[in-house]
């Protein structure tokens, strides 16, 4: 059962945001083993492919997924902004390794949160996160297209639901390709293993 | 009698009668519960405090007297009820919480189960007042 068809089971009176958040949940429960990445913390072998989903930047910017994490290592974080549980939590970790980051001579790592709830995330809104935050150059935050939401959820494991989305840091190479889960609201030092491990 | 239970009716039920004001823990538990007085956190196996923006009780958990439809579904209400009564929590057996051991699970994240909570959950440098002032607070007597 896709999203598209769990989308259309959901009672109408679902606000269209809610909607989303949920199918793409349900979506993910109703997946076959062999549409999801490589399970749990440590490497993901083989590497996955980012596919060419359509984002759109906090700098109002429309790009691929693809294209927004190719030619540097990148740690992607899931959140959306009017989450108020774990995402605060998220925010200040990724603030904590771009400190890290920062005081590594010459990096080239980029961090990227990716919001889960595209009906609000507009680049005003993703770009107000970032300023709570204090993000730097080498920090931006996207949100797909309503449509690619399904396609970007199967890219990571436990994705959405809501509040319950997954604190898992995902590491991609230079090539796009997610090579590394962290566990669930990782130590600083953790992701920097894995990103130097990456690059 | 009869002047007594006219004094008493209408001393309660109108003329300025008011609820008497919450004792000073109470008061206090309620500002830590919000953030206003804000609360040291660390996530287990982390080396720096989160800042206190993101150590707020109120992000994750609803409090006394807030209806059963806020707060999310992220981590359970807290309240007399939730607390004082055995339950089974996250697969452990049927416990209630005491102020001491309420106190255990702010600081280490086991909770009276022995049951450890996720790294979600901050864990929390609470000393002895600021943790009774907590518990006072949720395990009020709430006027419905």
């Amino acid at each position: 059962m896709n999203a598209r068809m769990l989308r259309a089971r959901l009672p109408p009176a679902l606000p269209g945001r809610r909607r989303l958040l949920v199918a793409g949940a349900l979506a993910l429960m109703g997946m076959p083993a062999t549409g999801r990445a490589a399970v749990g913390v440590g490497p993901v072998v083989p590497a996955v492919a980012a596919p060419a989903l359509p984002l759109r930047g906090h700098d109002g910017a429309a790009r691929t997924l693809a294209a927004q994490l190719r030619g540097a290592v990148t740690a992607v974080q899931l959140m959306f902004t009017g989450c108020s549980t774990v995402c605060p939590i998220q925010g200040a970790l990724f603030a904590a390794l771009q400190a890290a980051m920062g005081a590594e001579h010459g990096t080239t790592l980029r961090l990227l949160s990716l919001s889960i709830d595209p009906l609000a995330d507009d680049p005003a809104a993703l770009s107000a996160w970032l300023r709570r935050f204090g993000a730097g150059a080498a920090w931006s935050a996207a949100a797909p297209t309503p449509e690619a939401l399904e396609g970007m959820l199967s890219l990571f494991k436990g994705a959405a639901a809501g509040d319950r989305h997954t604190g898992q840091v995902h590491v991609f190479n230079r090539e796009a390709k997610l090579v590394w889960r962290t566990s669930e609201l990782p130590p600083t030092a953790e992701v920097m293993a894995a990103l130097r491990r990456a690059a | 009698m009869a002047l007594g239970l006219a004094v008493a009716l209408t001393g309660r039920a109108g003329f300025g009668w008011q609820e008497p004001p919450p004792a000073p823990s109470v008061s206090r538990g309620a500002r830590l519960f919000d953030g206003t007085e804000p609360l040291a956190g660390t996530l287990s196996g982390h080396s720096a405090p989160l800042p206190a923006a993101a150590t707020r009780c109120s992000q994750c958990h609803a409090g006394p007297g807030a209806p059963a439809a806020t707060g999310s579904s992220f981590a359970p209400p807290l309240d007399r009820r939730q607390l004082r009564e055995a339950r089974t929590r996250r697969g452990g057996p049927p416990v209630a919480y005491e102020a001491a051991t309420f106190c255990r699970t702010l600081r280490t994240g086991v909770d009276p189960a022995h049951v450890v909570l996720p790294r979600a959950m901050p864990r929390f440098e609470v000393d002895d007042v600021q943790c009774a002032a907590l518990w006072d607070y949720l395990t009020q007597e709430v006027r419905r």
